[in-house]
C-alpha cells in the first residue's frame, strides 16, 4: 500500500516535471527579423518622386515550431534635427523579391504604399510562416513641394515583425 | 485498493503526456529584431512649370455685344524651383491661323478661384486675379507678385468675347489665347 502510493507520488512528480520542461527542451526558436538596413542620400528637386532607394534585404526567421504567420511592418518616424521631416505622405514603399522557406505565392507584398501610418509591408497572412524567407523592401520619396533648394529632408523607416496567428 | 492505485498511476501518466505534447502555437509570441533605414534627401532646384487642358468652344451672337464667360480653364503653376521667388501668369491674344481675328479688344480674360494644392501652394490671398480684361495687349492674370510662389497652385480663367459690330451674319470670327508663366524677382 505504502509502495504504491509511492509510485503513485513518484509518477506524478514525474509528470510535473515533464510538464514544467522548458520550452527549450522542445528546440522552440523565436520569430526574428534582421537585414541589413543603412543609410541613403539623394538629391531631388521638390514635389517629384524619386527613383526606388533605400534598397533594404529583410530576412525573416521563423522557428517557433508553429504554424502561425507574419507580418513585417515599415513604420516611418522623422529624422533627428536639424534634418526636416519628409513626413509619411512622402514616403512610400514597395517590397518584393520573396524567396526562402515560405513561398511567393503565400507573402503578400505592397507597391508604393505611403507611410502616412504603418504599413504591413510582407505578410505571410494565415499561412505559415516557418523558416527562412527573405525579401527586398525599397523606397521612393518626395521632397514636399514648397521646399528651397539646399534644405534637407529625411526620415527614419523602421521594420518589425509580429506573429499573425 | 491495488487496481484502484494502478488505475491512478494510468491516469496521472496519461496527465503529464497530455501536458507534454500540448501544441506549441501556445508559445508563439511577437517577434524580436528590427530594422532600420535612413533616408536624407536634398533639394535641387526644379522647374518653373504651368499646365492646363485648354479649351475650345465657339459661340454665336450679335454683333457688338459681348457674350458670357466661356473658355474655361483650370491652369495649374507648379513652382518646385526651390526658390522665394514668385510667379505671374500671363494671357496673350493672337488671331487665328484660319479665318478673321477678333482683335484683342473684343477679347476679355478673368481669372479667379486660386486654390493651392493640399500640398503646399500659394495662398488665394497673395495671388492678384484680374476682371473683364481686355486683350489688346499680353494681360498678367495672374501673380503672386514678391511674395513666394512655391508649390503648385490652381486658378481658373475665363474669356468673354464680342463680335465686331460691323460683322455680317454668318461670319465668322476667332482667336487665341495663350497663358504662360514666367518668375517674378
Amino acid at each position: 500500500m505504502r509502495r504504491s502510493r509511492f509510485r503513485l507520488i513518484a509518477v506524478a512528480g514525474a509528470c510535473v516535471v515533464v510538464g514544467a520542461m522548458p520550452t527549450a527542451a522542445y528546440a522552440v526558436g523565436a520569430l526574428t527579423l534582421t537585414g541589413t538596413g543603412g543609410s541613403v542620400s539623394l538629391n531631388s528637386a521638390p514635389g517629384v518622386w524619386s527613383g526606388s532607394i533605400g534598397a533594404t534585404s529583410l530576412t525573416m526567421t521563423d522557428t517557433t515550431l508553429t504554424t502561425a504567420g507574419w507580418a513585417v511592418t515599415a513604420t516611418y518616424a522623422d529624422p533627428v534635427l536639424p534634418t526636416k521631416p519628409l513626413k509619411g505622405a512622402n514616403v512610400e514603399m514597395s517590397t518584393g523579391a520573396v524567396a526562402g522557406a515560405v513561398p511567393a505565392a503565400n507573402v503578400s507584398t505592397v507597391t508604393d504604399a505611403p507611410l502616412s501610418s504603418p504599413v504591413t509591408v510582407l505578410s505571410t497572412g494565415a499561412n505559415t510562416g516557418a523558416g527562412v524567407t527573405t525579401a527586398v523592401a525599397t523606397l521612393k520619396v518626395r521632397i514636399p513641394q514648397t521646399a528651397q533648394t539646399g534644405q534637407v529632408y529625411g526620415c527614419v523607416v523602421t521594420f518589425t515583425i509580429a506573429s499573425v496567428r | 485498493m491495488f487496481r484502484s492505485t494502478r488505475s491512478r498511476l494510468v491516469a496521472a501518466g496519461a496527465v503529464g503526456i497530455a501536458v507534454a505534447v500540448t501544441p506549441m502555437a501556445a508559445f508563439a509570441g511577437a517577434g524580436t529584431g528590427s530594422v532600420t533605414t535612413v533616408v536624407t534627401a536634398t533639394t535641387v532646384p526644379g522647374a518653373l512649370t504651368i499646365a492646363g487642358a485648354g479649351v475650345n468652344v465657339g459661340v454665336s451672337q450679335a454683333p457688338g455685344s459681348w457674350g458670357a464667360a466661356t473658355g474655361l480653364n483650370t491652369l495649374t503653376v507648379a513652382d518646385t524651383t526651390g526658390t522665394t521667388n514668385g510667379w505671374a501668369v500671363t494671357a496673350t491674344y493672337s488671331d487665328p491661323v484660319a479665318g478673321t481675328g477678333l482683335g484683342g479688344a473684343n477679347v476679355a480674360v478673368t481669372s479667379a478661384n486660386v486654390l493651392p494644392s493640399a500640398l503646399g501652394g500659394v495662398l488665394a490671398s497673395n495671388v492678384s486675379t484680374v476682371s473683364d480684361v481686355p486683350l489688346t495687349t499680353p494681360v498678367t492674370v495672374l501673380t503672386t507678385g514678391a511674395a513666394s510662389g512655391a508649390g503648385v497652385t490652381a486658378a481658373d480663367t475665363t474669356l468673354k468675347v464680342r463680335v465686331p459690330q460691323t460683322a455680317q451674319v454668318g461670319d465668322v470670327f476667332g482667336g487665341v489665347v495663350t497663358y504662360t508663366v514666367a518668375s517674378v524677382r
